[in-house]
């Protein structure tokens, strides 16, 4: 089991995803599935979950996370006004545009 | 074109041979090869004109760049101005690039010319290569196999001889790995000796360029001709490593050791002929060998996984159909960007933004992505204490030469272990170089291998005098052009 410094709201088991959790995932992540990949899938993340959890042996107490491989901090630049593209090449990328703005679908009703 | 860079540099200078002959000559190469390989996704639209270019410029007598009129193949995650950059996946099928990433805008200032973008994973996210969106690429060796990923085109193009240089990049041995396994050299550079300004993002804690070469000058000249700090990127270290100055270095007294947790059955018996082939070349020239134990790296790929997802899930999260990525026209804002997402990305990438979400949700956060993060730091900590004794370790690259296409296509987690032996150097940040070191015969055909060797963080030259060392001492034996 995970160690003791971990507290989770849910025991950890190999079967944690559920199809319910599946369909909270999916809105979570923004993602549309079909019903044939999101079965598919959810039998691929509870063998994934079940491989993890071998993480649990291993006793880290004490040990800081490491997020990234070189502990850098606060690095800063100048802020200088450089050459750039300009927002008409930004606007060709557009999916949609109108008057030299994105068009998005309706945000608010 | 079977020269290598430095030796096409060499003659364009001396006007042996014009830039426009031999930006020809590979153009043609890829005519006649690309149909049976499938390396490149699109060519450059300019690349005759540069050629011309770097001709006109010496006409005129001036001093020409170090590269001046070499092709180089780009993989399709690193943006070129006008080009298209795809990553590989049908989100991006129309994005085309309005900058350059740092990288590629060094590679054209030390006289490179990019002649196309090469063929990758979707993006980054595969061993094969397979998981592109667009295409499969064979390995040039044999070409029911796969090439490896997610650098394969890039691998695949050097290793056939369309070009003599590649850029790819490397998230968990992307670039090593099919390095290896087509037979060329791959180099992954300590996490921040590279810009990654102008790459796509898979996993950005984990994510490096890096070089493909057919020799090791070669790839050091590449090397330095892109790397050194960046400003556009904050991860971006200040010093600047010289990789041709370290050609030369004696590698007699150097430690070398095999980490133990990688000598497993595992290997395949061609795999375990090269680890023993580099120690006896090595040793002939004054080196020694030993073995190491790096307990948590047992551990490495349930760590990498986590780690690699979550940031996965985080970077992907820009691609919402909104602003230059596939949308679906759908009414509204919400389903929109849900069925743009799951219309624009394939399988594995759904797979791992899932992954990710999971790893990083209210509840599991502490259980997945923070444990993997102490483990992490564990791997680190092994690797730190194991180059107190020793200058450089040695692994294989993969465990086996190159498979068939669809091996692990119904079980994702069996693919994930073949990434075994070059994720850890990705968590801890260290450079690692794949050199072609054997051959195994498999079903008659002749499948390269490839061994790793990894120096501490910000040790990255150390590497090109072992690689340039091995290659003299076996006059290049391993260092061939795909037939």
């Amino acid at each position: 089991m995970i160690d003791s410094s971990h507290t989770n709201p849910d025991p950890i088991n190999p079967n944690q995803i559920s199809h319910a959790q599946m369909e909270h995932l999916k809105n979570l992540a923004r993602l549309e599935l079909s019903a044939a990949e999101t079965s598919a899938l959810e039998g691929d993340l509870n063998k994934m979950v079940g491989y993890f959890q071998q993480l649990s042996e291993l006793d880290t107490t004490g040990v800081a996370e490491l997020p990234r491989p070189i502990e850098l901090v606060n690095i800063f630049r100048t802020d200088e006004v450089g050459p750039m593209f300009s927002s008409q090449q930004a606007m060709d990328l557009a999916v949609e545009s109108e008057d030299g703005f994105y068009k998005v679908p309706r945000v608010i009703e | 074109m079977s020269a290598t860079a430095l030796e096409l540099a060499h003659k364009i200078r001396s006007k042996e041979v014009s830039a426009l002959e031999v930006m020809e000559t590979a153009l043609e190469r890829i005519q006649n090869t690309d149909a049976r390989i499938g390396a490149f996704l699109s060519l450059t639209d300019d690349a005759l004109s540069r050629a011309r270019a770097v001709d006109a410029a010496l006409a005129r007598g001036e001093t020409l760049p170090p590269l001046a009129g070499v092709p180089i193949a780009l993989k399709d995650n690193l943006n070129f101005v006008g080009s298209l950059t795809t990553a590989g996946s049908k989100m991006l099928e129309r994005y085309r690039s309005p900058y350059n990433a740092t990288v590629v805008g060094r590679a054209l200032a030390a006289g490179l010319i990019p002649i196309g973008k090469t063929n990758l994973d979707e993006f980054a996210m595969g061993s094969t290569t397979e998981n592109s969106a667009f295409q499969k690429t064979h390995n040039p060796w044999d070409t029911t196999r796969v090439p490896g990923g997610t650098s394969g085109g890039s691998a695949a193009a050097v290793a056939s001889g369309m070009v003599p240089l590649a850029l790819g990049t490397d998230t968990g041995g992307s670039v090593r790995q099919p390095a290896a396994l087509c037979g060329i050299l791959g180099f992954k550079p300590t996490y921040g000796r590279i810009s990654r300004y102008g790459v796509i993002a898979t996993a950005s804690s984990l994510d490096q360029v890096g070089g493909m070469a057919r020799s090791t000058a070669d790839l050091a000249a590449l090397l330095d001709a892109i790397s050194g700090h960046d400003p556009l990127d904050s991860t971006s270290l200040e010093a600047k490593p010289q990789f041709t100055v370290a050609l030369n270095t004696s590698v007699s007294g150097m430690r070398f050791a095999y980490i133990k947790e990688a000598l497993g059955a595992g290997n395949s018996s061609g795999v375990a002929l090269a680890l023993e082939r580099v120690r006896v070349v090595l040793e002939g020239l004054g080196a020694t060998f030993s073995e190491v134990s790096l307990p948590s790296l047992a551990y490495n790929i349930a760590a990498y996984y986590i780690i690699n997802t979550a940031e996965i899930s985080s970077n992907l999260a820009r691609y919402d159909g909104m602003v230059y990525s596939h949308r679906s026209p759908a009414p509204d804002f919400n389903s929109s960007m849900s069925q743009s997402r799951g219309e624009g990305f394939g399988l594995e990438a759904k797979r791992r933004i899932l992954m990710g979400t999971y790893a990083l949700s209210s509840g599991y956060y502490d259980a997945f992505y923070s444990k993997a993060l102490k483990v992490r730091r564990l791997i680190a900590q092994d690797f730190a204490r194991a180059f107190e004794t020793f200058d450089v370790l040695v692994t294989p690259t993969s465990p086996s030469a190159a498979w068939k296409f669809g091996q692990f296509s119904n079980d994702p987690l069996a693919m994930y272990m073949m990434d075994v032996d070059t994720v850890s150097l990705n968590l801890a940040g260290l450079p690692g170089l794949s050199i072609p070191a054997g051959f195994e015969l498999q079903e008659g055909k002749t499948l390269p291998i490839g061994i790793q060797f990894i120096a501490p963080l910000l040790q990255d030259e150390r590497l090109f005098s072992v690689a340039q060392a091995f290659e003299t001492a076996t006059s290049s034996e391993f260092l061939k052009i795909a037939p």
